[in-house]
């Protein structure tokens, strides 16, 4: 016999096994990274398990593959898994899952003779040897199942890959649970914005229901007295209709021209003509007011109901804002509430009219509700600066960023009932509100702080019980006024 | 896990005992007298079984498996080494793994389920009775090693292989033992499970080479041939050897002629190496059927192999190296059991020195043990578990 072929032969067959090893092992690598792409390509909860399932198949085949998480001591339950009669089986902890848990993989070969196994009898008739592997998912050892229908299926040669892959497969399933954040937050916050939005929504029209009637007061008043205005004029209407006849028949007569200047003089005196025409200039006059108030009053709707959310390039004057809320509240003002205007001329700021003037409204709304007796309230506009804005919104971080960037501010402030302290940290709250049904919904404040957020600006309180509150909100000045 | 391996070749059965417990209890005293998992045991049977089991069951606690071995076995010691030492020994210090002994007596008429019995004894000695084992090591009496495989996955499966050889005597007469702590007997099938703190390697393989001739096995009867290629078997055989077996054609017994020819099954492995698989004529019955010492299948086909005295001195070297080859990188070997058929010992005389030899300057000094069999099994490429003639296999055992 020729040895040296012999050798030759030999030797060829160990470097073909050694290079099929490392075929095998940049497969596995391939597959996995693709699979990872895979995993964060995924849309849903769902595929991504599937596709984190795929990853793993490529890794280590399987007919069945589930997770066990902690639940109580001594159990673990499965809550993903490829086949959904494991979904929610509890597992006992016996002493193949413990050593798991404490880190190795298992192999085992008939699941039918493992502990953890006798109470889920009916899930061994699909099962036979069981591969599991722990992993670390958020600072908990989970445990990976993979089953296979045929008994001595998994090797140490499955444990060996296991553990090689051990880290990746951490990676893996860390990614997985980023992901999963990911989309879950995405939904949540895509559900909180539908929310938030009906409730903007729902509040301004609470706001309006609140207006409606001061508001039907304030254009039925001036369309009042238009209305008797009309009257008046037509009830003047027959006296210049007969002056002008009368007029008309001296001018076509055939008499010396001096006769009808006198005729037509005598016309002018009889019908009143010069009083006449000072009420026209007055009813004209007043209309025309009236008419202006009507005009004012739906503008000032308009402006609270716009919505131009989208438009960037929006700005707003809020002394222009604070006239057309307090237009709208106007007839919500009883007569002894006096009301102070401090306003400042101030730059244009950037946002929705719409917004600030509902931020607005809420905001002495809940003022005018809070005052009784010598109410007093007061609105004061103006500029602030850096520190002025520090000491003002202490707790914000905002400002740090840009201590140079100029700030407007409105304050509104009532001698009203005030807030106890340890209800301060709350008024902001959804549906927190001291008043009765039907008078608070305590969404409002709720929603002028998401609306001033919205708006770049800050919102801040302070308050005195039995003395009076005053809420300020500011805005940045853009650099460009 | 460390490995220590001792052996003697004293006359007197006493002494060879002590000189290898005194071996053992020397080498396990350096690893801070951690106990043995298991001793593997290979002797001569022309020394008394029971005086050897009693006296390293007495001087050692721990579970022990015990095989004849054709003429003595094989030790490779840190301070020496015996190529058919009376007594060899090779003891696993491995505190971190796992070791199961099972055992059970072969009824002729159910080899799997002793197979099955002694294999589920082992798992559920091991401490860990519900774990795939990294591999089994097997002793059987030879005769029915394809069942007794089989009966194996019955209970865990077809993967993990199984590697170990049928036990021996020294001249082909039945005088064969086995042995664990509980029994020593002549019909057992022993199991060693083992799940090793470290990695294995493992490698089986034949020391010869295919030649042309293609034969083709027919009027089978479980290890009986009929007919070779439509003739008459021993003729056939025997014009293709160049008149290897022509005294025996009528009946006799031909283990020694054939070693250098044997009947081997081509095995492809994935990897287009094709292995094969060995068979070897014992005897010749009267009506010229070739008797194999493994089963054939009907129609089975077959390459004539041939190998060389030269071919089998070396190739144990090249079985252990291969072993070691396929741990994991960076892996230290500490030690290597090993099985060389007994039919190629007995072929290569007295070169077996020369053999071990070999070995020894291929791996260094690294603890070896190899039994002399009638029989090998062992997995391929492929993964399969197969029983055979005429083989070498290797288990390389690492830190
Ligand atoms: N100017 C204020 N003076 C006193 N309490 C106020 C004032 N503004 C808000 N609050 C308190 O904050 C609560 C929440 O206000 P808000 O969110 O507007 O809801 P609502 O007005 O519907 O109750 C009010 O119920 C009230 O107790
Ligand atoms: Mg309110």
């Amino acid at each position: 016999m020729n040895n040296e072929t012999e050798v030759l032969r030999e030797n060829f067959a160990l470097i073909l096994r050694l290079k099929e090893q490392a075929e095998a092992l940049r497969k596995e690598s391939d597959m996995l990274l693709s699979g990872m792409r895979d995993i964060l390509s995924a849309q849903t909860p769902e595929a991504l398990y599937q596709n984190m399932f795929d990853v793993f198949a490529s890794l280590i085949p399987y007919q069945t593959c589930f997770i066990l998480a902690h639940e109580t001591p001594g159990f673990m339950v499965c809550k993903t898994a490829t086949d959904s009669r494991f979904l929610d089986t509890k597992w006992a902890v016996d002493d193949v899952l413990k050593r798991t848990l404490l880190g190795t993989p298992t192999a085992v070969f008939n699941a039918r003779i493992q502990p953890a196994w006798q109470t889920l009898e009916h899930l061994t008739e699909t099962t036979a040897a069981v591969l599991y592997c722990p992993f670390i998912d958020n600072n908990k050892t989970s445990i990976i199942v993979f089953c296979a229908t045929e008994i001595g299926f998994y090797t140490q040669m499955h444990v060996a890959t296991a553990e090689r892959y051990r880290e990746f497969t951490e990676q893996t399933l860390m990614s997985v649970q980023a992901k999963l954040e990911a989309l879950q937050s995405q939904k949540l916050k895509k559900e909180r914005e539908q929310v938030e939005l009906s409730m903007v929504q729902s509040e301004k029209m609470a706001s309006l229901g609140l207006l409606a009637a001061g508001v039907a007061h304030e254009i039925n008043n001036p369309l009042a007295f238009v209305n008797s205005n009309f009257d008046a004029l037509s009830g003047y209407m027959p006296s210049l209709a007969k002056f002008f006849a009368k007029t008309h028949c001296v001018l076509k007569s055939e008499l010396p021209s001096e006769e009808k200047l006198l005729q037509i003089e005598a016309l002018f005196n009889e019908y009143d003509i010069e009083m006449l025409m000072e009420d026209l200039q007055e009813i004209s006059e007043d209309s025309k007011e009236g008419i202006e108030r009507v005009c004012d009053i739906v503008k000032s709707l308009q402006a609270f109901t716009q919505d131009n959310d989208q438009d960037e390039a929006a700005v707003f004057d809020l002394n222009q804002c604070v006239a057309d809320s307090l237009r709208l509240l106007k007839s919500k003002v009883k007569n002894t509430v006096s009301i102070t205007q401090n306003l400042q001329k101030l730059p244009k700021l950037k946002g929705s009219a719409g917004k600030v003037n509902q931020v607005l409204v809420n905001l002495m709304v809940n003022a005018l509700q809070a005052m009784d007796s010598s109410a007093q309230l007061q609105i004061t506009t103006g500029h602030l600066d850096a520190p002025e804005i520090q000491q003002l919104h202490p707790d914000s971080e905002c400002h740090t960023a840009g201590v140079t960037e100029q700030h407007a501010f409105v304050a509104i402030r009532d001698n009203g009932c005030g807030i106890a302290v340890d209800k301060l940290d709350s008024i902001f709250e959804p549906f927190f509100t001291t008043k009765p049904i039907g008078e608070g919904t305590g969404l409002g404040l709720y929603i002028t702080y998401t609306l001033v957020q919205a708006l770049g600006g800050e919102i801040s309180v302070t308050s005195e019980l039995n003395v009076g509150t005053e809420f300020t909100v500011t805005f940045p000045i853009p650099f460009t006024s | 896990m460390n490995i220590i391996t001792a052996f003697s070749n004293h006359n007197d059965t006493h002494q060879l005992c002590q000189d290898v417990i005194a071996t053992l209890r020397k080498g396990s005293a350096q690893y801070d007298s951690e106990q043995f998992n298991i001793l593997v045991v290979y002797f001569n049977v022309d020394h008394d079984v029971h005086l050897i089991h009693s006296a390293l069951t007495e001087a050692f606690t721990c579970p022990v498996i015990m095989a004849s071995s054709c003429q003595g076995a094989f030790a490779i010691t840190p301070t020496g080494q015996h190529p058919t030492a009376n007594l060899s020994v090779f003891g696993i210090i491995d505190p971190l793994g796992h070791y199961g002994v099972g055992y059970a007596k072969v009824n002729p008429a159910s080899p799997d389920i002793a197979a099955q019995k002694a294999m589920q004894m082992a798992v559920s000695n091991s401490g860990r009775p519900y774990d795939a084992p990294s591999l089994v090591w097997t002793v059987m009496p030879p005769g029915q090693e394809e069942a007794l495989i089989a009966g194996f996955s019955q209970i865990i499966g077809p993967n993990v292989p199984v590697f170990g050889g049928s036990s021996a005597d020294n001249d082909v007469s039945g005088n064969w033992f086995q042995a664990t702590c509980d029994v020593v007997a002549q019909d057992l099938v022993l199991v060693l499970v083992m799940h090793p703190s470290s990695a294995l390697g493992y490698s089986y393989s034949s020391g010869y080479e295919p030649t042309e001739v293609n034969l083709v096995a027919q009027n089978c009867s479980a290890r009986k041939i009929g007919l070779l290629n439509g003739q008459n078997a021993a003729h056939e055989y025997n014009a293709h050897t160049c008149g290897s077996i022509s005294e025996a054609l009528t009946g006799g017994v031909v283990l020694g002629n054939t070693t250098l020819h044997p009947l081997g099954r081509p095995i492809d492995s994935k990897m287009g190496i094709t292995e094969y698989l060995l068979s070897h004529p014992d005897s010749v019955t009267a009506e010229g059927e070739l008797c194999l010492f493994s089963t054939v299948a009907e129609n089975q086909e077959f390459v004539l192999m041939k190998g060389s005295i030269e071919g089998l001195v070396k190739r144990a070297a090249v079985v252990a190296q291969n072993a070691l080859d396929v741990l994991p990188e960076g892996r230290k070997p500490v030690g290597i059991l090993m099985i060389y058929c007994a039919g190629c010992r007995l072929t290569i005389g007295d070169d077996v020195a020369a053999m071990q030899q070999a070995v020894l300057e291929q791996i260094g000094s690294i603890p070896v043990v190899a039994a002399y069999t009638f029989g090998e099994q062992g997995c391929f490429f492929d993964g399969k578990n197969r029983h055979g003639n005429l083989m070498i296999s290797a288990v390389a055992f690492s830190q």
